[in-house]
This record gives structure tokens, sequence and C-alpha cells, in this order.
């Protein structure tokens, strides 16, 4: 009797062990994705997105948000990596840089440096200047003036 | 209802309006049966309504669509100033835009024998709806300039120096905005203006906003340049932006939305709001995005 309480609590004890792992957040994939890119010499981009439903369709600013994504992702060309992520994702990847938004895009150079806007990217110019990033090209005065920060990388 | 003539034709409509639930194979016109009497009118006002552009195909029933064809030519007739004279069997872009007025064009959704004969006299000149979309030439204006991110739309006749918009907002740019930003010794470097509607053909990673007024052309997007200083979003994220930026936004809004004013902040957004949810912006949508895919042609605004 004595053993199968201790065979129990130890199953139980394994259960709850396996399920806090299961609930722990996850970098969805994300990291095998980017070190894979990296590997073939691709540059990449991180988009952090919210995890929730699509905003009204009269919101002007998600609105110009996604146009303006779109349309950096239908030019990006084959040797850009885009990844989308939460932010939950996006914690669980990086050490760091540390992001504050909910919306934010990051430029990697390569796994260790990162080019990052820490919003809702509203300017076209701040994809030509993340594209310039990736090329080695930094024009540090505009990136800072679009609010744009070359920022070192530590994955976890 | 009493009908004596044994056919009912579009031109002779008579005292018959036609309606939703008419159906020619029914002999049902004007929310009535008329059995004895034959003819194609419902047919032929669809005839008509794809001749004129508000309509894609003719099945001789009225239902939803052939209903929603009528109201956007209808409104077309009570709000659009112009109409495209196309030569038979030549494309839109060749087409040429001509000043137009219609009077009365009565009850939404229904047609009558004014109706009728107004549709008759659209084909029978070759006249088709078109754009109320304009190409404002910027070139023109003292204070407002496409910025060296902006792109210009595919377009037969676009040039640069040209952003589309819709000729209420053009007079908005042309007049209330390069007016402050005169004053304010500003200068709009416009990133974009109209947009197409839809996803990208490739790469799309997030779906579009589908109500947004940069679809129907009453909205632009800008950074304010003031001196050597372009006001980027970040600048008014940290309130770093120059008192000049300031003051033109202050003057703007009175008559304007600034969406630094929104939440999330979009402050390079600037637009005139026309409702989402009213029938203006339905129709203008339809007609900006629906003449913009086939190629119409676009008045230019200087």
């Amino acid at each position: 009797m004595r053993k199968l309480r201790q065979v129990l609590g130890l199953a139980i004890l394994v259960t709850l062990l396996a399920a806090a792992r299961a609930q722990q957040p996850r970098s969805g994939g994300a990291r095998h994705d980017m070190d894979a890119a990296f590997h073939v010499g691709k540059t990449v981009v991180l988009v952090v997105i919210p995890n929730r439903r699509k905003p009204s369709d009269a919101d002007e600013s998600y609105g110009d948000w996604a146009d303006g994504l779109n349309k950096f992702a239908a030019q990006a060309g084959a040797g850009i990596k885009i990844l989308k992520v939460t932010p939950l994702c996006l914690s669980n990847l990086l050490l760091e840089p540390k992001l504050t938004n909910q919306f934010a895009i990051l430029f990697f150079r390569d796994s260790e440096h990162a080019l990052v806007y820490d919003g809702m990217v509203l300017e076209p110019k701040i994809y030509r200047l993340g594209l310039a990033y990736m090329r080695h090209e930094t024009d540090e005065k505009l990136d800072s003036d679009y609010g744009l920060q070359d920022k070192p990388t530590r994955f976890r | 209802m009493t009908i004596l003539s044994k056919t009912l034709d579009f031109s002779n409509l008579g005292q018959v309006s036609l309606r939703m639930g008419d159906n020619d194979a029914q002999h049902r016109w004007g929310g009535q049966l008329h059995h004895g009497v034959t003819g194609n009118p419902v047919r032929q006002l669809q005839a008509a309504l794809v001749a004129v552009g508000t309509l894609n195909a003719t099945d001789g029933a009225f239902g939803h669509d052939t209903e929603t064809a009528l109201k956007r030519f209808q409104w077309y007739g009570d709000h659009m100033d112009y109409r495209l004279k196309l030569a038979p069997g030549t494309v839109p872009a060749s087409g040429m835009i001509v000043p137009y007025s219609m009077s009365a064009t009565g009850v939404r959704g229904v047609c009558g024998q004014a109706l009728a004969a107004e549709l008759i006299a659209w084909r029978g000149g070759n006249f088709v709806t078109t754009t109320p979309l304009v190409r404002l030439n910027v070139a023109g204006l003292s204070n407002v300039e496409p910025s060296d991110t902006f792109t210009t739309l595919s377009y037969p006749s676009a040039q640069n120096n040209e952003i589309l918009v819709h000729g209420d907002f053009a007079e908005v740019v042309s007049s209330t905005m390069d007016d402050e930003a005169k004053r304010a010794k500003v200068i709009l470097d416009i990133n974009q203006a109209f947009r197409v509607a839809g996803i990208q053909p490739s790469g799309a990673v997030v779906p579009p906003a589908k109500k947004s007024q940069h679809l129907v052309g009453h909205a632009v997007d800008l950074n304010i340049v003031d001196g050597e200083t372009t006001n980027t979003a970040a600048m008014f994220k940290n309130g770093t932006e120059t008192d000049a930026a300031d003051t033109f936004i202050e003057a703007v809004k009175k008559s304007m939305r600034w969406g630094g004013d929104f939440s999330p902040a979009d402050p390079v957004h600037f637009d005139d709001y026309l409702d989402p949810t009213g029938e203006d912006y339905g129709m203008n949508y339809f007609f900006a995005q629906h003449c913009f895919h086939a190629m119409h042609p676009m008045r230019l605004v200087t």
C-alpha cells in the first residue's frame, strides 16, 4: 500500500511537471527558422504582432501599418526571411533587446545585431533604413530620427 | 395595375416601376404578376446597367445585385459631375471625361420610366460611370511634394508629382493643407494617398484594413518637414516634434482628422473622414476601386 502511494505520488509529480513544462511559453519555432535562414546566408526580419483579433477595418493606424508591412514583404526578395512572432514568443526567443510595445520590428543583420523599431511602423522610410542596415549601410542620424536603434541581440 | 400592351419593353415602362423580386421568366414586373404579357424589361435594365458599368451580368431576375447596381447608378447621378464617353469597342483608358448632370433619379433601387430613359440615353451615347478620383499634380502647390519613398501607382496616365485622391479631398490638400503649410512654413512630404484594395499578390503578411479612408482617396500619409528637420512618427511619440509642425497640425485639425489623436497614434496620417458605415463611403469605394482596376482615365487637377 505504501509502495502504491509512492508510485502514485511519483506519477502525479511527473504529470504536473509535464503539464507545467507544456504551459511554458515557447518561441514558436522562430529560432529554428532564424538559424536556418542565417545558415543559408539570408538576413532575417522579425515582425512582432500581438496575438489578438484583427482591429476594426476602419482603424487607420492598423491600416497604415498593415499596408506598409505587406508592401515591404512583397518587395523584400528571396534573400530576406520575414517571420511573425507574438510579443510573448519574442521574449522567449531573445534575452536582449527587451521591447515594450506590442508591435515592433527587428531587422537582423546577423544573429548578433538588429536594427529595432519598438512600435507600429507607419513610415516607409523605416523599411528602407532597415534594408540598408541589413546591407551594412547604416545612417545613424537618420536611424535615430526615425526611432530606430542598433541593438546587440542575445538569444535564450 | 393593368397593362394594356401585350409586350412590356424597358423603353416604354409606362406606369410600371421595376423593383426587387421582378422576374421576366415569371412575368412579374412592378411587384405584380402580369399573365398574358411578354417582354424582358428586367434583362434590358440589367443590360443597360452592365453598359454603364455598375453590374456584371444579366439574368432577367431583379435580385440583390441588380438593386445594388441600380442604386449605384442613381447615387452616381446625384453625386458625380463627370462621366466617361467611350467609342464603341474601345477600352476605358481611351475614354474622354465629360461634364454631366442628371436630374431626379427617383426612389433608390426602383427603376421607373424616367430613369429608364436616362439609362437608355447613356447607352445610346456610349457613356459609362467613372472614378471619383483625380490626379492631383502637387508640383503646382507651393508646400506639398511627394516624399522620396512615395511610389507612383501603376496607372496608364500616372506621372511623377501626381498623387491620386478623391476629387473632394484634392481641394482639401490643395487649399487647406497647402495654405496652412505655407503659413506654418513647413513642407508636406507625401508618403501615400489613394490605396488599392486587397492583399498584395505575393508576400502578404497581415490582412489589410478594409474600410480605410485611403481606399476612397480621402487620406494622405505625410511627414512635416520644418527646415532641415523631418518630423517623424518617433518625434511625435517622444514629444520632440518642431513647433511649426504643431502649428500646422492645430490649424488643419479644424477641418480634418489627424492620426496623432488616434489610439494607437498614427501621426503621419491626415484625412477628412467619410463615414465608413455610410452609403457615400460604399459608393465611392466601388467607383474608385472598380474604375482604378478598369484603368479609367482620371481628371488632372493642378
